[in-house]
């Protein structure tokens, strides 16, 4: 025979030993988690107030040399950052694009296909326009961030960030 | 002597306990339903932040206030003692 | 919190029956204006002498442990509250185990009704109410020493009833050789 039987533990009468908590108290917490997330919904909605078309101004980096890129090349570069890979593109002799290397899906790395002309996400056959990132199949959500590239003589520098 | 006599035997069905129970499963309810809509909300809101389309910030976040709002009233209204 | 050393006093024979206790109580609008302390006849046929009657915020309170549906609690001071308005189901179980016939089933609210040492005044450094309007100091809310100072009876907490012991946070007034309180249920109950 037991010293205190289980339902004396599962509702003691001191308030300090009760642990239980009561549907009037989880359904406040609910209300708070509610106000939290409107909270976070506003900073989200203030954050794109406060930019201007989704566009980033990050330090000019040289990716690249018009030289040592054909037409119809891609190469793999990062910016603004050392775990940002992004995808230099030369689609004709004087036309360059440079769009983030992680598709929008699932972050997985897309390569250029120059037979369809495409950006080519291999984990869940994702396709990106070349010319602007564009989703033009697939389960992508967004449009790939693209990158800002100047060309200075033969140098070519990255310059900024849309999206 | 004492309260003891107080005690007159009343019918065991009670109406007003029942109405409490229900009214506090039906606003649990309603708020687990607003509380997903508010992540829905949410989550398009980010969406939207993320692929530089601003057009659906504004609106999610208005959506999400009405939810609050909508919460807040109906905890209030279990929590006003009657 | 309520201040440890405070503490409350009952001394039945300094009652005078003047029902201030009673009237004060019933106008606190948290218990909707029913008093939760009432006044007892010893021996109507013999005296006027009257006892007050409030709760004994029992150690080990009988009330707590017989209800069905866990609506009567303890807060950490040692006050044991009255039933919960979400919980209670007003089965009388309390009223029924009170040793000292001190819960109360009220019809109008379906509810059981008792006094809580008015923990919205205590816990903010305040005298309960019948304390504070009592004109005899036969309710007395205050630290030992100085009950023990002004007074010549000595407070004790332990009331025998057959085999059990129950010990109570409220303090009744005692001649000084009185150890503990053997209450004579049966005689009580002729």
């Amino acid at each position: 025979m037991p010293d205190s039987p289980a339902w004396k533990d599962d509702f003691p009468i001191a308030w300090t030993d009760d642990h239980f908590v009561t549907r009037r108290e989880f359904t406040k917490s609910l209300v708070l988690v509610s106000c939290a997330t409107f909270a976070a919904n506003v900073a989200v909605s203030t954050l794109g107030a406060l930019q201007e078309s989704g566009q980033h101004r990050y330090p000019e980096t040289q990716v690249a040399n018009t030289t040592t890129l054909a037409v119809g090349g891609s190469r793999v570069f990062y910016y603004p950052g050392p775990h940002d890979p992004c995808l230099l593109v030369r689609i004709d002799s004087e036309s360059f694009v440079a769009f983030s290397q992680s598709c929008t899906h699932l972050g997985c790395p897309v390569h250029f296909q120059s037979e369809t002309r495409s950006l080519y996400c291999p984990c869940h056959e994702g396709f990106f326009s070349v010319e602007d990132g564009r989703v033009l199949a697939g389960p992508p959500p967004r449009p790939l961030a693209r990158i800002l590239i100047e060309k200075r003589g033969q140098e070519l520098w990255a310059t900024g960030k849309i999206g | 002597m004492g309260y003891r006599e107080d005690r007159i035997a009343h019918t065991t069905d009670c109406k007003h306990c029942t109405n409490q129970m229900a009214s506090i499963y039906a606003v649990m309810l309603c708020v687990f339903i607003l509380l997903f809509l508010q992540f829905l909300m949410l989550t398009a809101a980010l969406e939207g932040y993320w692929g530089g389309k601003q057009l659906f910030v504004l609106p999610t976040a208005v959506a999400s206030g009405i939810c609050c709002a909508l919460a807040c009233k109906l905890i209030g209204y279990v929590l006003t003692p009657r | 919190m309520i201040d440890p050393q405070m503490e409350f006093f009952i001394d039945p024979s300094r009652c005078i029956g003047c029902q201030a206790c009673y009237h004060a109580c019933a106008e606190c609008e948290t218990h909707r204006g029913i008093s939760m302390i009432h006044l007892e006849y010893v021996d109507r046929t013999e005296s006027p002498q009257t006892v007050p009657v409030v709760c004994m915020h029992c150690e080990d309170p009988a009330c707590a442990k017989v209800c069905p549906a866990d609506a009567i609690k303890k807060t950490s001071d040692g006050v044991v509250q009255s039933a919960l308005k979400p919980r209670c189901i007003g089965c009388s179980n309390c009223v029924l185990a009170c040793p000292f016939g001190v819960p109360r089933y009220v019809m109008d609210f379906d509810q059981m009704m008792k006094c809580d040492m008015c923990y919205d005044r205590t816990s903010a450094g305040k005298r309960p109410m019948c304390a504070t309007v009592c004109p005899s100091g036969a309710l007395a809310y205050g630290s030992r020493d100085q009950i023990e100072r002004q007074r010549q009876m000595q407070a004790r907490n332990a009331f025998v009833f057959g085999p059990q012991i129950v010990r109570t946070k409220v303090q009744m007034m005692l001649p000084a050789e009185e150890g503990e309180l053997e209450m004579d249920v049966e005689a009580f109950m002729q």
